[in-house]
């Protein structure tokens, strides 16, 4: 449910409104109920009020009645004592008569009495057994004495009962005292002013309670514990002298709005009292009323919200609808423009934005496209990695130059792995090229590699950074060209007829061979091979002819001597031979002959071949310490052997220095 | 919505709280006052005899109790407080007060009222709503008749009547004797006729039994009759004030016989001091002279205190407080039914009126003594065992 509304616009607006008309629904109940409460409270407290005026009036005109009735009697009384002043001893009865007779009219008189004059002694009594006491020390009589007197409610030592005396002096014609007549009152008669429920509702009720907190009269239905006693607020209120209202809890504990007042003259607290329950009826009515009301009107005001929200949350909606159609990615979709208010324009921008949106995507997807198509078609290899070295892209191209995919080889120390044999170059190729990520100009690398087919191959790479940190790996098979250098190299090195080393490169090689003996403390040998009559031969069976011999002549010469040494074509029909790492000349000397033995072969195409050659020794270090020197002496010796008809071996040293 | 609901979820949570803490406020009253033991004192302070000192002296006893942390009861020490009622002279007024006393400020016992004419309506309700009443002079027999919660620590009228016949008729052998009352108040109306009924007991004869009611001024009649009749003393019952006026108009009638009276003669110093009163006897609880060892000390600082002496109701007082805090400690209770039972079982309480028992019924068995009145002082001039 929750989350239906957290999902909803509608159920959010519809929630938020109810919650918040429901707050004010029941501010409105409360505050309706609280200043009812307020209103109906002084309206009972009005009623009270006057119930209990009329109540104290009521005691009044009893009590003045009674005192009324007293007058009578002792009026009469005073008549007949005057008339007989010894009637009270002789013929009592006479006197008692009319008075049982005035007590069984009126059931709230106890007993009428009759008191001397002086010290108090009942002279007579409706109730017999009280005759001859006395009466001295009571209140009713010294002031009975005085005139017409109504004596507050006390407790009766005869009933320890609350009773209410009233007295007055009976005197004859002269104004001489003849006695005191006194009446005590019983409280039924209170009861029934008490009870009258006139004005008081329902639950409303009266009581009189006297100073000692004792319940005197009560107007409660079947409430006939009089004389019991009853603790309350309004009670306490009353007994210290005090006359006002309030809400509390009644003797019986229910709550009630009850209004009390102290009753000086009679020493009595009357209380008239209500039930909050009935008094505040209507205040609860008249919440639950508004309650109700406004409860309708919450369910209205949530209708208009859903109505209205349904109809400011279609636009709201479709544009929403069309928001999530675009971020799943179908840039076709337009919002259907609903209003020309603001939601409208929000579809229409939304239009705008979604169509814009849509050019540019497709632009960009071409763009990409394009880029792809550059990166897919490249021959060179080009590859992205990050800063670790790890392999994130690579192009057919470097597919190609390696012969393995990123997938197979996800990180630069993966591929080293499987294009280098040596741990050292795969460690090298690593370390470079990690290092060369960090350069701002790295230098290009060009390494041989192992292809995947096996085959040797040449690369150069060289990486660039890319903002972001990663690098770009851009990367070129180079094997043709590395190619072609060697053959260029060959070829400016070699000669072109016989592929034998030039002088070039003899040169080199003698001077390694030199450098090697002197370290090594060996020798070399240097042989300077001159063929016989070549040129007769040459001028007589043709350049091609000639050409032939120089050829044979290399391929002999090459099987007279070891690997490691060195045949050269200096040019013409001279060769040398470079021996290296000799003991001693005469190794020299025996290859020489051996070289003599080859080149002379008459039998050969009808000796028109090897005629022979004249051979010129010279040795490190016995002849010469470098290479001019040592070439000299070999030509020399050469020549020599020449001039003394050819196919001949001379070493250097038996000729004199030049 | 989230953040939107959370916030409004604190307002509500807010809005119940309010209502919760209202609730409280309105649901949480009501305390308990700390324990008390409360006693109220009834006594006449606006009408004549007014017994202020006997206030003045209960209140110093409670002041000193409360001062010494309270009375020991059942392993607590309760703070007593005392409540005073005036009863002035009027019966109404004395229920009035008593009603008060037991229903709304629901006092644990009563000490008073004084006079007979005020305990005996008085004793009523105090036996209906059983709270116990000690009073410290009221000595009606009728006080203490057929109830439970009624008590009293001075002597009795019978014993009055009687040890006052016997001293008449033993110790000053007086053989006619007679009597002059007030019928309307029980106090000299029940000592006179108990009196007159001992001294007959005794062989004696009563040749005057004269009576007159509350507020007569003018006794020349009774007293003329008297005076005829040869009575050898006159028994005068009456309360001081009365006294006064009796003793003088006697003398001016003729009698020359002695005046002989009861316990209510011990509050006036106006009788004292009265010539014609040189030389009568009367019987009290009380008698400053035979005070010894603490009592005396402690009669000595309530004399410094009040600044004067301890009258026989302030001493009586002091008993009947003495009796009841006594009590309570013993039964270590101030509920009224347990202090009942321990003021009925109370043995050899040592008062300022004497060694104080309770046990038969509710007066306390006690020593009396009988004073003379001897240049304005009255002194000791026998003193009477429980026995006696």
């Amino acid at each position: 449910m929750n989350r239906f509304i957290q999902k909803s616009l509608v159920a959010r607006l519809v929630s938020t409104s109810l919650v918040f008309s429901l707050l004010g629904v029941a501010g409105m109940g409360a505050a309706s109920y609280l200043v009812g409460r307020a209103f109906l409270r002084q309206a009972a407290v009005d009623r009270l009020e006057s119930a209990s005026r009329q109540k104290e009036t009521d005691l009044g005109l009893w009590v003045e009645e009674r005192l009324r009735d007293l007058k009578f009697v002792a009026a009469m009384s005073a008549r007949e004592l005057s008339e007989n002043p010894s009637l009270v001893e002789r013929d009592p009865e006479r006197l008692l008569n009319p008075l049982r007779e005035y007590i069984d009219a009126q059931p709230d008189v106890r007993e009428v009495l009759l008191l001397a004059p002086t010290g108090g002694r009942v002279l007579l009594s409706t109730d017999h057994s009280h005759v001859g006491g006395y009466r001295a020390s009571y209140n009713f009589y010294t002031q009975g004495r005085q005139g017409p007197t109504v004596q507050s409610v006390y407790l009766s030592p005869e009933s320890l009962r609350p009773i209410l005396t009233v007295s007055m002096p009976v005197k004859d014609a002269s104004g001489k005292l003849l006695g005191v007549l006194a009446v005590h009152l019983g409280l039924e008669r209170i009861d029934q002013i008490i009870r009258s429920r006139a004005g008081l509702g329902e639950t409303g009720e009266t009581f009189l309670v006297d100073s000692s907190n004792i319940l005197v009269a009560s107007g409660r239905k079947g409430f006939a514990v009089m004389g019991r006693q009853a603790f309350t607020e309004g009670i306490q209120r009353a007994l210290a002298g005090g006359s006002g209202q309030g809400l509390y809890l009644n003797d019986a504990g229910a709550p009630v709005v009850g209004v009390f007042r102290w009753l000086g003259s009679y020493q009595m607290a009357l209380l008239a009292e209500m039930s909050q329950a009935e008094a505040f009826a209507s205040a609860g009515q008249l919440a639950l009323v508004s309650v109700l009301v406004g409860l309708a009107m919450a369910a209205l005001l949530g209708l208009g919200v859903f109505v209205l929200s349904r109809r400011v949350a279609r636009p709201i909606l479709a544009v929403t609808r069309a928001a999530m159609a675009v971020a799943g990615g179908d840039l076709s979709v337009r919002a259907e423009v609903m209003t020309k208010d603001e939601l409208g324009n929000l579809a229409k921008a939304f239009n705008a934005m979604t169509s814009d949106l849509s050019g540019l995507y497709s632009r960009l997807e071409m763009e990409g496209r394009e880029r792809g198509a550059i990166l897919q078609s490249s021959f060179d290899g080009i590859a992205l990695a990050d800063k670790n070295g790890t392999l994130i892209y690579d192009n057919p191209g470097m597919q190609r130059l390696f012969g393995y995919s990123v997938r197979e080889v996800p990180s630069l120390a993966a591929l080293a792995d499987r294009i280098f044999a040596s741990p050292e170059d795969r460690q090298s190729f690593v370390v470079n090229l990690m290092s060369d990520m960090l350069q701002e100009n790295p230098p290009e690398r060009v390494f041989p590699f192992q292809h995947r087919d096996g085959g040797q191959c040449w690369c150069r790479m060289r990486v660039s950074r890319m903002p972001g940190g990663n690098v770009v790996i851009n990367a070129q098979d180079v094997s043709a060209l590395k190619a072609s250098e060697e053959r260029v190299r060959h070829m400016a090195l070699h000669d072109a007829l016989t592929g034998l080393p030039n002088r070039q490169l003899f040169s080199d090689r003698l001077e390694q061979a030199l450098r090697r003996a002197r370290r090594n403390n060996a020798g070399v040998g240097l042989l300077y091979v001159d063929l016989d009559r070549f040129k007769a031969l040459n001028d007589t069976f043709g350049h091609a002819h000639g050409d032939r011999v120089l050829v044979e002549t290399a391929l002999r010469l090459k099987a007279c001597v070891r690997e490691s040494d060195t045949v050269v074509r200096l040019g013409g029909d001279e060769f040398v031979i470079v021996l290296p790492d000799l003991a001693g000349s005469k190794d020299a000397q025996a290859v020489g002959e051996k070289v003599l033995e080859a080149l002379f072969d008459p039998e050969v195409a009808e000796g028109r071949m090897f005629l022979g050659a004249s051979v010129g020794l010279a040795c490190y270090p016995e002849h010469g310490d470098d290479q001019d020197s040592l070439l000299a002496r070999a030509d020399a010796a050469m020549y020599s052997a020449k001039r003394a008809g050819g196919n001949a071996l001379r070493v250097a040293g038996t000729l004199p220095t030049v | 919505m989230c953040a939107g609901s959370s916030k409004l979820r604190k307002v509500l949570a807010c809005f119940l709280m309010v209502c919760a803490l209202a609730l409280l406020a309105v649901c949480s009253r009501g305390q308990n006052a700390d324990e008390e033991f409360r006693i109220g004192l009834l006594l006449p302070l606006s009408s004549t005899p007014a017994l202020s000192v006997s206030q003045r002296a209960a209140m110093s006893l409670v002041a000193r109790v409360n001062a010494g942390g309270g009375v020991a009861v059942g392993g607590r020490r309760l703070r007593v407080r005392l409540l005073v009622e005036d009863t002035g002279s009027q019966v109404e007024r004395v229920m009035a007060a008593a009603a008060r006393l037991i229903s709304q400020e629901r006092v644990a016992a009563l000490v008073g009222p004084y006079f007979s004419r005020d305990a005996l309506p008085v004793a009523g309700v105090a036996e209906q709503s059983q709270v116990p009443l000690v009073s410290p002079s009221a000595s009606n027999p009728l006080l203490t008749k057929d109830r439970n919660y009624v008590f009293r620590v001075c002597m009795v009228d019978t014993v009055q009547g009687r040890i006052m016949a016997r001293f008449a008729r033993e110790d000053l052998g007086l053989r006619r004797a007679a009597v002059l009352y007030d019928e309307a108040d029980a106090y000299p109306s029940g000592l006179a006729r108990l009196f007159c009924e001992a001294f007959e007991r005794l062989g004696g004869q009563v040749t005057a039994r004269e009576s007159y009611t509350t507020g007569a001024a003018d006794f020349a009649a009774q007293l003329a009759r008297i005076r005829a009749s040869g009575a050898q003393v006159l028994f005068l019952p009456n309360f001081s004030k009365d006294v006064v006026r009796q003793m003088t108009q006697a003398r001016t009638v003729g009698f020359s016989g002695g005046f002989l009276g009861g316990d209510s003669w011990g509050t006036d110093s106006a009788l004292r001091d009265l010539a014609e009163a040189e030389g009568a006897f009367f019987s009290s609880d009380y008698a400053e002279e035979s005070l010894s060892g603490q009592n005396r000390v402690d009669a000595e600082r309530y004399r410094k205190e009040l600044g004067v002496p301890l009258d026989k109701n302030a001493a009586l007082t002091l008993d009947a407080l003495g009796v009841l805090l006594a009590a309570a400690s013993a039964v270590g209770s101030v509920d009224p039914v347990s202090l009942r039972a321990g003021i009925a079982s109370l043995r050899g309480y040592e008062g300022f009126t004497g060694r104080l028992s309770f046990g038969h019924g509710g007066d306390a068995v006690r020593s009396a003594h009988i004073l003379v009145i001897e240049a304005g002082q009255a002194r000791c001039r026998k003193q009477l065992g429980p026995a006696q």
